[in-house]
């Protein structure tokens, strides 16, 4: 009963947030053909004076020449990463027991531990984000043959999975500063600008390196080899921050 | 053989910052009794009620419920379980129809009783398919005590229940009340600013005032306990200090002076007839003028 409760409660954000991830990624697919014609008609070896500027036009220019190149740099590792960072700071606001106006009164007197309510709630919101990640990484592959493409399955699981793992910190935050605001908005603000701050970070290291380039599947991109060590410290911070807001919620009065 | 207690506090103090919620708070309620809990806004009745749900940590003493530990998380847990709860402002789940709030609650109370759910759910005109959202409060506070009744719970603990309500409505409400808590021998403890409503189905009463409770018993020997002893002078009455036991509170007024005795009048009758007064009368009180002398407010 308490995960109908957590659904009903995160229907709405999820659904939308599912619809939005679905019509994008649909439509960075779609936009294949487009993206190929606009490429075919630009004159080779544009005469660009920054040497690594040339570069990095050639190797975004060699990246989209593929299915595989183009769905990774504009959805894997341009969209998913930016957009469910939010999704997963929108899924994690609302602590059950503490916004105002939730019936909050009403769960706290049920014969629940306080523990079970934040628990279901994560795991229900957590649930969501990993459908929100995976469903939008399967409809590239889905949606692929429609462009007369192929994009393997087992990399569209790959890649959602790093962007799940990675987001449910965001999540994780967001859950947490929740049981210290009563309102949405500051615990979705600052998940989100945590997600922009670990971007700007993740500039500051090696290309393949940081949570950013372990969100976008960077490394599996590149040498099929998985971000084990940020994946760890992603699930960890979760679980941490998760025990954080339970026992946050366990010490407060009401 | 000693009364079983479902309620007993000892001593339980609660500080919000400089705040002092309640200080030293001492609450018995014995099973089967209907208790009100009075007093003024802000004098610790809520704090009570949280702090024996659990929601609130006393800061010192100790609160217990059918013997087990308000304070503890685990037997907090249990306590809830057989302990339905009515909050002040009717905050329920405002997204959830009236009949999904009903049959996602059913399934926290193992005795749970369906029969008085549907009962009351006709009895007071409620709509199964109606939005929580869109009840006005007087609705949710009927749909509040639909649930609480329903749970099958052995402590009813109600705060301000027939807040929002119409006379018409708080009537069938509370003879609901009375007539489940004495069939079902359910306790209940309920606070109201209403003393009419305590009046009519408190058989206990306990008066908060200042965060400690004042005035604690059952009704009829609260009454019995209160007398007012009105002296008449010839002229202006004398400024007098009794020293009798239980006197709450001494006015004079022109050739008038009414003392209020808690501990019979014997005591503040002897030492009246030594001011020589032209008369003295012993007058039963009401609760009310208990309430509003007890919380030193002047009648």
């Amino acid at each position: 009963m308490l995960s109908y409760k957590a659904w009903l409660d995160t229907r709405w954000r999820f659904l939308l947030a599912l619809a939005a991830l679905l019509v994008s990624a649909c439509g960075i697919v779609m936009g294949f053909t487009t993206v190929q014609e606009l490429a075919a008609s630009l004159p080779a070896g544009a005469a660009v004076a920054d040497e690594s500027l040339r570069q990095e036009i050639e190797e975004s220019m060699a990246l989209i020449r593929t299915f595989r190149g183009y769905a990774w740099s504009q959805w894997f590792s341009g969209n998913l990463p930016m957009l469910l960072t939010v999704v997963a700071a929108l899924l994690g606001t609302g602590s059950p027991l503490v916004r105002a106006g939730s019936g909050a009164l009403f769960s706290l007197a049920l014969p629940v531990s306080r523990g079970r309510w934040i628990g279901t709630r994560a795991g229900v919101g957590l649930v969501e984000l990993l459908v929100a990640a995976l469903a939008s990484s399967f409809a590239v592959s889905a949606v692929a043959p429609l462009v007369g493409q192929q994009f393997a399955l087992v990399d569209a699981i790959v890649y959602g999975g790093c962007a799940f793992v990675v987001a449910s910190l965001y999540f994780g935050l967001a859950v947490f500063f929740s049981t210290v605001f009563p309102d949405v908005w500051r615990p979705l603000l600052i998940a989100c600008f945590a997600g922009i701050a670990i971007a700007f970070v993740g500039a500051l290291f090696p290309e393949n390196r940081g949570l950013y380039a372990a969100m976008a599947g960077y490394r599996y991109f590149f040498d099929g080899a998985l971000p084990w060590v940020e994946l760890l410290i992603s699930a960890a911070a979760t679980a941490a921050l998760v025990y954080a807001a339970a026992a946050n919620v366990a010490r407060r009065d009401f | 053989m000693a009364e079983e207690l479902i309620i007993e506090t000892a001593d339980v103090r609660k500080s919000y910052g400089s705040v002092q919620a309640l200080v030293g708070l001492d609450l018995r309620v014995p099973r089967g009794a209907v208790c009100g809990l009075l007093g003024r806004n802000g004098a610790g009745k809520t704090t009570t009620i949280k702090v024996l749900l659990g929601m609130v940590r006393p800061t010192s003493g100790t609160a217990r419920v059918f013997g087990l530990s308000a304070g503890d998380e685990r037997a907090s847990v249990e306590i809830r379980g057989r302990t339905a709860f009515v909050s002040e402002d009717k905050d329920l789940y405002g997204g959830m129809t009236v009949g999904e709030l009903i049959r996602f609650t059913a399934p926290f109370y193992p005795k749970w009783r369906a029969d008085l759910a549907s009962g009351h759910l006709s009895q007071l005109e409620l709509r199964a398919d109606a939005r929580v959202n869109d009840l006005s409060r007087g609705t949710r506070t009927k749909l509040a005590l639909l649930i609480a009744l329903s749970t099958g719970a052995e402590l009813l603990i109600l705060d301000e229940p027939t807040s929002g309500l119409d006379p018409a409505a708080t009537e069938q409400v509370l003879k609901i009340l009375v007539k489940q808590a004495g069939r079902d021998g359910t306790t209940v403890l309920f606070s109201s600013h209403h003393l009419a409503d305590v009046e009519q189905v408190a058989d206990r009463i306990a008066i908060v005032d200042r965060g400690r409770v004042a005035v604690d018993g059952a009704l009829d020997e609260v009454r019995a306990r209160y007398k007012r002893i009105q002296l008449v002078f010839d002229g202006d009455a004398p400024d007098a200090a009794f020293k009798a036991r239980g006197v709450v509170a001494t006015r004079k007024q022109g050739r008038v002076l009414s003392v209020l005795a808690s501990d019979g009048e014997r005591g503040v009758v002897a030492e009246a007839r030594a001011l020589q007064p032209k008369a003295v009368d012993v007058l039963p009180v009401t609760l009310k003028e208990i309430f509003l002398e007890t919380v030193g407010v002047e009648n």
